[in-house]
């Protein structure tokens, strides 16, 4: 005996009523459209999650007047689980969701089977969402979307958890599953198992036994690789509002790429001129505001003249000249621009730059210090610093001498 | 001797012995615990484990707070002998800030901060009872002859200085060169409370940190200093 075929055989007969009917569409017309607007505002990309309303679907229930213990009862008869306790399984959200997907399933025109799957996975979404993430950092996000994931994993292909759910998820579970829930709604249990486990692995896939954490842990998903990302402080700013919009900030594109250019440049020159020469001012005046000894600053910056150094120069470069605001390489050349240097680079505390900044610079000590016949980690973090200022330092004259 | 004296003589002779190896076994329990922490400091693991860099704002409120020091000498100076002491803490405190940025230490304030906005005369009560607590720990709470005792080994040159550029009793010069000595001392803590002054030796004796960094410069400016502290210390001592 199918239950859930009993409650439904009401909607249907409910739904014959044109005034019903509309009401339903435009009810679930009128959520759908307020998240999408909310969703497609916000550039927190996969840290997002879906502002569905409160009432979803109490005003559904309400709609259709259907008795939600009955409902609750008829479900878990077919899904077959033991109380009411079970959170998702009795959550009559779903329940009434999964009635309007039955009803959409069997009258295809109404679109009802996508736009209730498409809630299904939304708040699902939201729910593993904040399971694996108490809180996400947007930039982080981002910079594993867009160098962290391979092309096969499904997050590449589409540009938020909208998409996502939108364009892949609701077509491809109701192509899989629709058929087999037309024929028997108790299938339902079995297509939410579905939708489930596909938002789940989005966060977390392949999973594997840990010896030493002694617990499952996951190879692949945004989890691993945004823990990943987070622990060597990588991350990528958005793109200004200016950019959001079809017109592009003409600006905007070429300080992007005159940036780019300048430090392709720079460190071309660097890496191409190994036998370059440094002037004894220079040296002495990295001495003077690093301590570094005279000796050491030049054996260090000779060695920065190295291709192997190519990766880390340039993305240090990269965060030097944005922390300095250049936009074009006339502002390398502006006396102030040493001051600048100095307030924003050399003397910043911890942000996130400075953060990233320290860890590819100590990547490169390191290397040179083994080099050297000596021990990076030997020193401590405040005389590190006066290390890396070396360095930076290097890249500053370099810059310079490359355009000025 | 009557049993009971040699009983008596033998029990006490004991307590004596035991006494006596305590008291050994606490000085090697002690001495067990320097080396150690030599150890680990020359191993530079102290050194790393307690490193701030320098902050020039920090600095800045340390001058202030160390200044309050100076100006209560200050109220007993005369005019000359004050513009003479505030070219000197100028050069001195120059030194300082060297240090702590060349070292690249975060500055540490000696006692209450006195840079905040409080009350003059909770300022001038607590610069009075630190120095008081200070000469009273340091000078007043030993008789002469036990200052001169502990004080032996660094008191001769001092006497010499003085002796050298007036004409004084020599008693008169002991008791001024203590002052001086314990002065001089205060000055360094003031400048380099805690263990700042044991890293900052320690980077001058470090024989890694002489392969990377300027060493003789960090050397130099804390002689420079310790020359600075001395010449300060003397003029303050008059007026203790």
């Amino acid at each position: 005996m199918q239950h859930i075929k009993d409650i439904y055989d009401n909607i249907e007969l409910i739904l014959s009523d044109i005034n019903k009917f509309n009401e339903v569409k435009n009810h679930l017309t009128s959520v759908l459209s307020s998240i999408y607007i909310k969703a497609m505002s916000s550039d927190k990309g996969y840290c997002d999650v879906f502002i569905i309303p409160q009432d979803t679907h109490k005003k559904l229930i309400k709609i259709l007047e259907i008795d939600v213990k009955k409902m609750e009862e008829c479900f878990r008869l077919d899904w077959k689980y033991p109380n009411s306790q079970v959170k998702m399984y009795s959550d009559p959200y779903y329940h009434i969701l999964f009635l309007i997907l039955i009803y959409g399933l069997n009258h295809p025109n109404t679109h009802f089977a996508e736009n209730s799957l498409t809630l299904i996975l939304m708040r699902i979404w939201n729910g593993r969402k904040s399971e694996f993430f108490k809180y996400c950092n947007p930039d982080i996000m981002r910079y594993v979307i867009n160098h962290m994931v391979s092309n096969k994993f499904l997050v590449s292909k589409y540009d938020s958890p909208l998409s996502l759910i939108k364009d892949y998820f609701v077509p491809t579970i109701l192509s899989k599953y629709g058929d087999k829930v037309k024929k028997d709604y108790s299938y339902t249990k079995y297509m939410f198992s579905q939708c489930w486990q596909r938002v789940r692995q989005i966060f977390i896939s392949s999973p594997y036994y840990d010896i030493v954490q002694k617990r499952k842990v996951a190879q692949s998903g945004l989890l691993p690789l945004y823990m990943k990302a987070k622990e060597e402080g990588l991350y990528q700013k958005a793109l200004t509002n200016s950019s959001m919009t079809d017109e592009v900030n003409p600006l905007e594109t070429s300080s992007t790429s005159n940036i780019e250019r300048i430090v392709n440049s720079t460190i071309n020159y660097i890496i191409m001129n190994p036998q370059v020469s440094y002037p004894d001012s220079f040296i002495v005046m990295v001495n003077k505001n690093t301590n570094v000894s005279k000796t050491t600053v030049l054996q260090l910056i000779k060695k920065i003249h190295n291709v192997r150094y190519n990766d880390e120069l340039t993305d240090v470069l990269n965060i030097i000249l944005n922390k300095c605001n250049v936009t074009d390489e006339k502002d390398l050349c502006f006396p102030s621009f040493l001051a600048v240097l100095r307030k924003n680079v050399l003397s910043s505390k911890n942000n996130r730059d400075i953060n990233k900044l320290k860890i590819i610079l100590d990547r490169i000590l390191t290397q040179i210090f083994q080099d050297l016949g000596l021990d990076y980690n030997k020193y401590s973090n405040a005389h590190k610093i006066q290390i890396r200022n070396v360095i930076i330092y290097a890249l500053y004259f370099n810059a310079r001498k490359k355009f000025c | 001797m009557s049993l009971e004296l040699i009983k008596e003589e033998f029990e006490t002779a004991n307590l004596a012995r035991k006494a006596l190896i305590t008291i050994e076994e606490n000085r090697e329990k002690n001495m067990n615990l320097q080396r150690m922490f030599e150890t680990t400091l020359s191993s530079g693991l102290l050194a790393q484990a307690m490193s701030e860099p320098f902050e020039a704002e920090i600095f800045e409120s340390k001058i202030k707070s160390d200044l309050s020091y100076f100006n209560y000498f200050s109220d007993k100076m005369d005019n000359t002998v004050c513009e003479t002491m505030n070219q000197m803490l100028k050069e001195y405190f120059k030194t300082i800030g060297m240090i702590y940025e060349v070292v690249n230490i975060k500055p540490e304030i000696f006692g209450k901060d006195l840079s905040n906005n409080i009350s003059i005369e909770e300022k001038d009560e607590t610069v009075k009872l630190t120095l008081e607590n200070f000469l009273n720990k340091h000078y007043y709470s030993y008789p002469p002859e036990k200052r001169i005792e502990i004080y032996e080994s660094e008191v001769i040159n001092h006497v010499k200085d003085i002796i050298s550029s007036q004409t004084v009793e020599i008693n008169e010069a002991t008791e001024y060169a203590i002052k001086w000595i314990i002065l001089e001392n205060f000055l360094h803590k003031l400048a380099f409370p805690g263990l700042i002054e044991r890293k900052i030796k320690y980077v001058i004796e470090s024989e890694d940190y002489g392969k990377v960094f300027d060493q003789a410069r960090v050397q130099e400016l804390y002689e420079q200093f310790c020359d600075q502290a001395k010449a300060i210390s003397k003029v303050l001592a008059i007026f203790i």
